[in-house]
C-alpha cells in the first residue's frame, strides 16, 4: 500500500512537471495540442494526488503501522473521525494535504475556464504545475507520507494531545486550504503577465478566485481562534504566536487586494499595485505554509521540526524573484488609465485602506521575524510577545474601522463636501452618544472607548446605507420597504454583501474590545467546599473526580456556579493525560456561554490533599466574535452570488482581446 | 515540562472518607470565599510579562512547565521579601537575557522592533501624500495609451489600431499581413515607438 502511494504521487511530480512546461509551451508555439495535453496534465494529477490520499487515508483507516507516518500520528484506541483528521496532523500528510487540493482546485479552474485564451490558459497551466511540482518534489523525494516503518509496531504512538480536539477536524484543512487556494489568484496574475492579457477580464475572473481564496483563509484564522479559546486555557482566542500571524498577514494583503481590486475594475488605476498585492498574499502563503512546518520559528504549532526548510526557502526565492521580473518586465502595460480626481473620493479612501493594511502586515511581519534578525545580529534572542502586537496592531485596526465607516460614504470619482457632510451627521451622533455612554458606565481605557465608538460609527453608516438604498429604491419602483431592500441586495449583491461583511467584522471588533478590555481575572486555590467570586459569580470546588477513557485519564474538578442565590449549574474544567504523553496533559477548559458574557473556567494544577488552583475569566461578549464570523461569510457568500446580469449567460461576444485565441 | 503536581500528586479518588472531610469542611467553611492573595495577583502580573525561556509563545504566568512554575515561586517569594516589580524583572534579566521579558526592551535593538513599524506608516504615508499630489496635479494632461493588443484576424493578419499622445498625436491603423507586408490607412508614423510597436507586432505574427 505505501509503495501504491508513493508511485502516485512521484507520477503525479512528473505529470505536474510535464505539465508545468508543456503549458507555457503551448502559449509560445501557439500549439492547441499541446495545451490540451497540458490540461490532461492537470486532471491527471489531481487523480493521482486523489489516489495518494485516498491510500494514505485507507493506511490510517486500516491502522496500517507498517507506514511511519501512520504510526506516528495514530493509534487504534482514537476515535474513528480523529484517526481521519491524523491525516493533516504531521508535516507529510498535511502538505500532501495542500498539494491534493491544489490539484483539485486546479482541476475546478481548468473545467471553468474552457473558452478563455489559450495562450493564457497555457501559462496559468505552467504557474499551478510549477507550484504543484515543488510539493511533489517534497512529498516524492524529502518528506515522503509513506515512508515505511523497519520494524511494524502493535500499536501507534497517537496523537498529539493538543491536537486531541473537534477543533482538529475543521480548523487545519480549512487553514491550509485557505494558503493553497492563493495560488489560483497568483497563477492568474503570472499568466496576465506572461501572455500580455491585462485587460479587465484577468481582474474580473481573478477577483472570484481571490474571494473565496480570501473567505476559506479567513474561515481557518477564525476557527483557529475559537479552537485556542477551548483548549489553550489562558483566557484569549489571540496570542500573537508566529504561526497565527503567518495566517493572518496573506488574509490582511488579500483583504487589501479585494478591496483595491475594485479600483481598478471601475476605474483602470493602480494595475502595479495590485498585481504585487496578489503576488505577495502567495508569497506569505508559502512562508506560511514553511513556518508552520519548518519549527523555523518557536511556536505553539511546532509538532515537527524537518529539512524542508532550505527547499521552502529556494522555492520562495525563485518565486518571489520570478514573478517580480515578470511584474518589471511588464511595468509598459500596467499604465493607469484614469487618474485620481479627488481626495474626497472613493478611490482616495481605499488607497488610505490599503496603506493601512499594509502597514499592519509589516508590522506584524517585523515582529513576527524580529528574534531571528536580533539572533544574527546580536547573538541573543529578543522576545517579541502580545503587548508589542496589541500596541501597534491595535490602533491601525481602529483606525481600519473608522475608514470602514468613512468609505461607503464616498462616491467614485468626486464628493460634494454639502452631499457628503449630510450623510455623517447620523453616524456621528451615533458615535457620539456611544462615546459619552462609555465615558460615563465603562470608562476603560481610551483604546476601549476609541473601538467601540469606531464601532458604533460604522454600524450607523451601514445601517443608513441599507435605509437609504432602500426608500430610493422604494420610491423608484413603487416596491414596499422590505421588498424593496430584498431587491436592492439582490441587483447589487456586491455592494450590500460587502456590507453584510463590514457588520460581521464590526461585530467581531467590538467583541474583541469588549472580551479584552472589560476582562476580568482570579486566580485562587481552593480547598474542596471552599468559593470563590469572580464578577457577580460564585465558584464553588466540590473536589476532584477521575476517570479513564480509551488512551486518555481524565481530571476533572467539579465546581457549581451560582449567581446571587440562584444556582446556574456546574461546570468541570479537566486535565487530559493522553497515553504516551503523560508529561503533556491537555486542558480542556470549560466554558459557560451566555450572550453577555463567557465563564470561562481553567484547572491549573492541585496539590496531594485534595485542593486545586484554578483560573478564571469572565470575558465578555466572546459569543459575538463567532457569530460575527459567520455573518461575515454570509455576506460573502451574497457578495460572490453570480448577479443576474444576461450577459453572463449567453455571453455572445466575448472580448476580442480575451477570447480569441489563434486558429 | 512536567507541569506542577500532575506526577507528584496522583489524584487519589475522592474515596468516601475525603467525601466526608469534603463535607466536614464545606459545612466549616460555608461562609468562607476564598479571596484571592493580592500577592498572588501581583505575581501572576509580573509572570504577564516575561517569557518563559523554555516554552514557545507562553508567558511564565501560563506556562505549564516546570521552569516558569519555579520562577512563579521565585516571584512569589521575592514579593514577600519586598521586591518591587523592577527589582524582580531586573533579577529575571540578569539570569536570562533580555529574551526573557516578553516585550523587547525599548532600548538598544529591542528599539527598532518599536520605531520601524511606525517609521514604515510614516514612510507611506508621505509616499502616498506625494503620489496623491502627484496625481491631482498632472491630472489635466490626456494620458498616455497603453500599447494595444492586436485584434486577430481569421486569415492570420494583425489590425492594429495604435494611438499616441506625445509631441502631438500620431494615429495609425495598419494590418500587418503574415507574410510582412503592412498596409496602412493612416500611417504618420514618423515616431520611434510606433514603429517598435509595428515590429513587435510582425515578430509576434
Amino acid at each position: 500500500m505505501a509503495d501504491f502511494g508513493h508511485i502516485a504521487i512521484v507520477a503525479a511530480f512528473v505529470v505536474a512537471c510535464y505539465a508545468a512546461i508543456v503549458g507555457p509551451l503551448s502559449a509560445h508555439l501557439r500549439a492547441p495540442d499541446l495545451l490540451q495535453s497540458a490540461r490532461n496534465g492537470v486532471y491527471a494529477v489531481a487523480l493521482l494526488l486523489t489516489l495518494a490520499s485516498a491510500t494514505l487515508m485507507a493506511a490510517f483507516v486500516t491502522h496500517d503501522f507498517s507506514i511511519k507516518y501512520v504510526a506516528e500520528h495514530s493509534s487504534r484506541d482514537m476515535p474513528a473521525s480523529l484517526v481521519a483528521a491524523a491525516f493533516y496532523s504531521g508535516q507529510q500528510g498535511s502538505l500532501l494535504y495542500w498539494a491534493w487540493t491544489l490539484s483539485l482546485f486546479s482541476a475546478i479552474v481548468m473545467l471553468q475556464n474552457r473558452r478563455t485564451a489559450r495562450d493564457f490558459m497555457g501559462y496559468l497551466i505552467g504557474t499551478l504545475m510549477v507550484v504543484a511540482g515543488f510539493f511533489g518534489l517534497i512529498l516524492g523525494f524529502v518528506a515522503s507520507p509513506f515512508e515505511k516503518t523497519l520494524i511494524v509496531p502493535a500499536e501507534g504512538l497517537g496523537l498529539n494531545p493538543l491536537l486531541y480536539d473537534s477543533g482538529m477536524l475543521y480548523h487545519p484543512p480549512m487553514l491550509l486550504a485557505g494558503y493553497m487556494s492563493w495560488t489560483i489568484p497568483f497563477a492568474f496574475a503570472v499568466a496576465a503577465l506572461a501572455s500580455r492579457r491585462l485587460d479587465a477580464e484577468w481582474i474580473r475572473a481573478t477577483r472570484r478566485y481571490a474571494l473565496v481564496a480570501w473567505a476559506i483563509l479567513g474561515v481557518g484564522n477564525l476557527l483557529g481562534a475559537w479552537w485556542a479559546y477551548r483548549v489553550l486555557g489562558w483566557g484569549g482566542y489571540w496570542g500573537w504566536d508566529p504561526v497565527e500571524n503567518s495566517a493572518f498577514m496573506p488574509f490582511l494583503v488579500g483583504t487589501a487586494f479585494i478591496h483595491s481590486i475594485m479600483i481598478q475594475e471601475r476605474r483602470g488605476m493602480l494595475k502595479v499595485w495590485n498585481m504585487a498585492l496578489v503576488m505577495v498574499a502567495f508569497y506569505l502563503c508559502i512562508f506560511g505554509t514553511f513556518v508552520v512546518r519548518s519549527g523555523v520559528i518557536s511556536s505553539v504549532h511546532s509538532f515537527a521540526q524537518s529539512s524542508i526548510g532550505p527547499y521552502f526557502l529556494v522555492f520562495l526565492s525563485a518565486a518571489v524573484i520570478g514573478s517580480l521580473a515578470l511584474l518589471w518586465y511588464r511595468l509598459p502595460y500596467l499604465r493607469s488609465d484614469n487618474q485620481l480626481d479627488s481626495m474626497l473620493s472613493r478611490e482616495a479612501s481605499f488607497l488610505m485602506n490599503n496603506l493601512l493594511f499594509v502597514g499592519l502586515v509589516f508590522a506584524i511581519f517585523w515582529g513576527t521575524i524580529f528574534p531571528l534578525v536580533s539572533e544574527a545580529v546580536q547573538g541573543t534572542k529578543i522576545t517579541v510577545g502580545p503587548p508589542f502586537f496589541n500596541q501597534v496592531a491595535g490602533p491601525i485596526m481602529i483606525g481600519l474601522l473608522v475608514l470602514m465607516g468613512i468609505a461607503p460614504l464616498m462616491p467614485w470619482r468626486k464628493a460634494s463636501p454639502d452631499a457628503l457632510l449630510r450623510s455623517f451627521v447620523v453616524p456621528l451622533g451615533a458615535a457620539l452618544v456611544t462615546a459619552t455612554g462609555l465615558l460615563l458606565f465603562a470608562p476603560n481605557g481610551a483604546t476601549a472607548i476609541a473601538s467601540l465608538t469606531a464601532c458604533a460609527f460604522v454600524t450607523a453608516t451601514i445601517a443608513q446605507e441599507f435605509w437609504r438604498g432602500s426608500v430610493a429604491r422604494g420610491q423608484a419602483t413603487g416596491e414596499a420597504l422590505p421588498r424593496a431592500f430584498g431587491s436592492l441586495v439582490r441587483r447589487n449583491n456586491r455592494r450590500y454583501g460587502g456590507y453584510v461583511v463590514h457588520l460581521g467584522v464590526v461585530l467581531m471588533a467590538a467583541a474583541i474590545t469588549a472580551s479584552s478590555m472589560y476582562q476580568l481575572e482570579r486566580t485562587a486555590r481552593l480547598r474542596p467546599g471552599e468559593a470563590l467570586e469572580i464578577g457577580g459569580y460564585r465558584l464553588t470546588y466540590n473536589g476532584l473526580r477521575e476517570r479513564q477513557e480509551p488512551g486518555v485519564r481524565v481530571v476533572e474538578a467539579q465546581l457549581a456556579v451560582q449567581s446571587g442565590n440562584q444556582l446556574l449549574g456546574a461546570v468541570t474544567p479537566d486535565k487530559r493525560f493522553h497515553r504516551n504523553f503523560e508529561r503533556q496533559p491537555s486542558t480542556q477548559v470549560a466554558i459557560r456561554t451566555t450572550p453577555f458574557e463567557d465563564l470561562y473556567v481553567v484547572l491549573a494544577g492541585w496539590d496531594p490533599d485534595g485542593s486545586a488552583s484554578f483560573i478564571v475569566f469572565v470575558n465578555p461578549l466572546v459569543v459575538w466574535l463567532w457569530a460575527g464570523g459567520v455573518i461575515a461569510l454570509l455576506g460573502t457568500f451574497v457578495a460572490m452570488w453570480p448577479a443576474p446580469r444576461p450577459r453572463a449567460v449567453t455571453a455572445p461576444a466575448p472580448s476580442p482581446a480575451f477570447a480569441v485565441g489563434r486558429a | 515540562m512536567v507541569p506542577r503536581g500532575w506526577t507528584a500528586a496522583p489524584v487519589a479518588a475522592p474515596g468516601r472518607a475525603s467525601l466526608l472531610v469534603g463535607l466536614l469542611l464545606l459545612l466549616l467553611s460555608l461562609p468562607g470565599v476564598a479571596w484571592a492573595d493580592p500577592l498572588d495577583e501581583e505575581a501572576r502580573r509580573i509572570g504577564k510579562g516575561l517569557q518563559c525561556p523554555v516554552c514557545q509563545g507562553a508567558s511564565v504566568a501560563d506556562s505549564p512547565s516546570d521552569l516558569a512554575t519555579q520562577m512563579r515561586a521565585q516571584i512569589r517569594r521575592k514579593l514577600e521579601q519586598g521586591d518591587n516589580e523592577e527589582q524582580i524583572v531586573a533579577y529575571f534579566v540578569e539570569r536570562y537575557g533580555d529574551g526573557v521579558l516578553i516585550s523587547p526592551p525599548r532600548r538598544g535593538l529591542g528599539l527598532a522592533v518599536w520605531l520601524a513599524p511606525i517609521g514604515v506608516l510614516m514612510m507611506g504615508a508621505v509616499v502616498l501624500g506625494l503620489v496623491l499630489r502627484r496625481w491631482l496635479t498632472h491630472r489635466t494632461r490626456p494620458p498616455l495609451e497603453a500599447p494595444t493588443e492586436p485584434a486577430m484576424n481569421r486569415n492570420g493578419s494583425v489590425a492594429v489600431a495604435a494611438t499616441a499622445h506625445s509631441n502631438g498625436s500620431v494615429a495609425l491603423a495598419s494590418t500587418v499581413h503574415l507574410n510582412g507586408s503592412v498596409t496602412s490607412a493612416t500611417a504618420d508614423a514618423s515616431t520611434s515607438r510606433v514603429r517598435d510597436e509595428l515590429d513587435r507586432f510582425r515578430r509576434d505574427a
